[in-house]
């Protein structure tokens, strides 16, 4: 009883630490110079001596005892994955694209060097940008490469206006990047509630089914699965200004309520992507759920969490700080460290059940505080509540003796 | 045995994971110190993927000429 | 492997070679053991597993050894975890079709 005590008052104080390291990395965040743009603008002229700036979007390029401007240099940004992809584009006086710079990007590195490799770029050095231009999409990297071409097409947006009078169509409003994915997302959580709440004969055959159909859609087809940087992303803000892919977001969303709601978690066992991709191996070996019982594997994961998310907050970057081995898994795409961690995972879920599940996934830490918080948050307003009854049992009582007395 | 096995998994997991963020960390500081844009891609007139001719028979001749003006 | 070598890129190669000796020769006997009923497709589905197996070690160390650092590891990775959950499935069906013991 004591030992439960004294573990649910270290429980509170890292619950209060943690929000308040969350908040001093978002502060701290606010603090760093973050708008290197305009100095970056400088090193993006190519025949031009001179720097001039226009408005917050345009700059000319001059050189010395010319009337005229020889170029120019206008600044634009698309919805990626994580936030803003920020590109400058250099154009000469008649039009023509001379230059393209990423100033800055919000997606994770790995999906913005699979487009960059793609020579997407390049494709279009030299086109005059009177006219429209299109741009061929990267598979397994669509939304960066939505964002990149979003960003290049704005960024000539004032060039364009600045040099010919013309105003392209419409720029796309962030709404037009919900899909057919999200109402799938939300429609299957929906089932997955139902699922757990059944009693039906068949509900592991049901179970079976969502799992690997979100292995499937979420995971093999989109790569639209929640990860840490979407838990960052969540709690940065960053969607407000509009994201490139709501899916995963929408997902955490549902279930952070869910958990909030009722203290279930109905994701893990029924959605999760790569916990089904476990589940399939374990079927394949004879596997067994095993748990490492000292406290810091428990305590571990949940100061990984903290310190992703307290970076992808100070670095305004979520999308970078990832540690899962989905995108790996799913689209092949991530750092040289996350391939091996993906091969280890896989081979071990051979042996043991759900390896990853039980290890580091960040679905643990963030359930556990979620569940702590509301069990504290509920047990204050029972103590008060308590407080409030007895309060008014006490003046009943009062009011009785009172009544009694005076009867008397 | 398995439960070793998940304890040098998680070990190993947690060293890889470790890695990777640090490294995170160290290329955005870079890239922040650095003041240099993510990419730059140029337009050049000899690129095969620019809509301007390349003349290269041209340039070939004047190289041609200079070479010959040299070993006189 | 180890190209640079005179004597590690030998051994390597022969390590290699010996461990295929004591494979070929254990693994009739370890089927026995688990009493697996082996015939000869069941004997040709292992073999052919096994020579990808090995033609995926030798390939990507052959990678590794020509200096093609990332290549080799992600041949070993990618192709090699593909062949370990074939290898998987395959015992799995082995040992599902068993022979009921007499």
């Amino acid at each position: 009883m004591y030992s439960k005590k004294r573990s649910d008052f270290w429980k509170k104080v890292a619950s209060i630490v943690s929000v308040i390291l969350l908040l001093l990395a978002w502060y701290g965040g606010s603090t760093r110079i973050t708008d290197n743009q305009s100095g970056m603008v400088d090193q993006l002229l190519i025949n031009g001596d001179l720097l001039n700036q226009i408005d917050d979007r345009l700059y000319e390029g001059r050189i010395l005892n010319k009337l005229n401007p020889v170029e120019y240099i206008g600044l634009g940004s698309g919805i990626g994955y994580g936030g803003m992809t920020e590109v400058a584009v250099t154009v000469s006086s008649l039009g023509d694209i001379q230059r393209i710079a990423v100033l800055s990007s919000k997606d994770t590195s790995s999906y913005l060097d699979k487009v960059i490799q793609s020579n997407l770029m390049e494709k279009l050095l030299g086109k005059n940008i009177k006219s429209n231009f299109e741009i061929d999409g990267v598979s397994g990297a669509t939304v960066s490469t939505n964002a990149l071409t979003e960003a290049i097409k704005r960024a000539a947006d004032p060039v364009r206006f600045e040099l010919f009078g013309i105003n392209r169509a419409e720029n796309e409003k962030p709404i037009s990047h919900f899909r057919w994915l999200d109402l799938l997302a939300i429609a299957m959580f929906t089932m997955a509630i139902l699922v757990n709440k059944t009693r039906h004969r068949k509900k592991s055959m049901f179970n079976w089914a969502l799992l690997l159909t979100s292995m499937c859609v979420f995971g093999f087809y989109s790569s639209s699965l929640f990860s840490s940087s979407t838990m960052g992303i969540l709690i940065s803000g960053a969607w407000l200004t509009g994201l490139g892919n709501y899916t995963s977001i929408i997902l955490l969303s549902l279930v952070i309520l869910y958990i909030i709601a009722t203290n279930k978690n109905v994701y893990c066992n029924t959605l999760c992507p790569f916990g089904a991709t476990q589940e399939c191996l374990a079927k394949l070996g004879n596997t067994k759920t095993i748990s490492l019982t000292p406290v810091f594997f428990e305590w571990f994961p949940r100061g990984l969490l903290l310190v992703t998310l307290c970076l992808g907050l100070y670095y305004r970057n979520p999308a970078s700080f990832s540690y899962e081995p989905f995108g790996i898994m799913f689209g092949m795409i991530g750092s040289i460290y996350l391939f091996v961690l993906t091969t280890i995972t896989i081979v071990t879920s051979l042996v043991v059940k759900r390896p990853w599940c039980r290890t580091l996934c960040p679905m643990n830490p963030m359930t556990d505080f979620i569940r702590f918080n509301r069990q504290w948050f509920k047990s204050v307003l029972n103590k008060q509540r308590l407080k409030r009854q007895i309060i008014l049992t006490n003046q009943m009582v009062g009011s009785e003796v009172k009544r009694s007395e005076v009867s008397k | 045995m398995r439960k070793k096995l998940l304890f040098i998994f998680y070990i190993v997991s947690a060293v890889f994971v470790c890695v990777h963020l640090g490294l995170r960390v160290n290329h955005l500081t870079q890239l922040e110190a650095s003041n240099t844009p993510l990419f730059v891609a140029t337009y050049s007139e000899h690129s095969t993927s620019s809509k301007v001719p390349v003349n290269d028979a041209i340039n070939y001749k004047e190289w041609a000429e200079k070479f010959e003006e040299q070993t006189k | 492997m180890f190209p640079q070598s005179t004597l590690l890129d030998p051994l390597f190669w022969m390590v290699l070679g010996a461990i295929q000796v004591l494979v070929f020769t254990g693994a009739s006997q370890w089927a026995k053991e688990y009493q697996l009923g082996m015939n000869w497709w069941r004997w040709s589905v292992v073999g052919f597993w096994w020579l990808s197996f090995i033609l995926t070690i030798a390939g990507a160390f052959t990678l590794l050894g020509e200096n093609e650092g990332n290549a080799g590891w992600y041949v070993l990775g990618f192709v090699g975890t593909l062949l370990v959950i074939g290898g998987a499935a395959i015992l799995k069906v082995l040992v599902l079709l068993k022979p009921n013991p007499q």
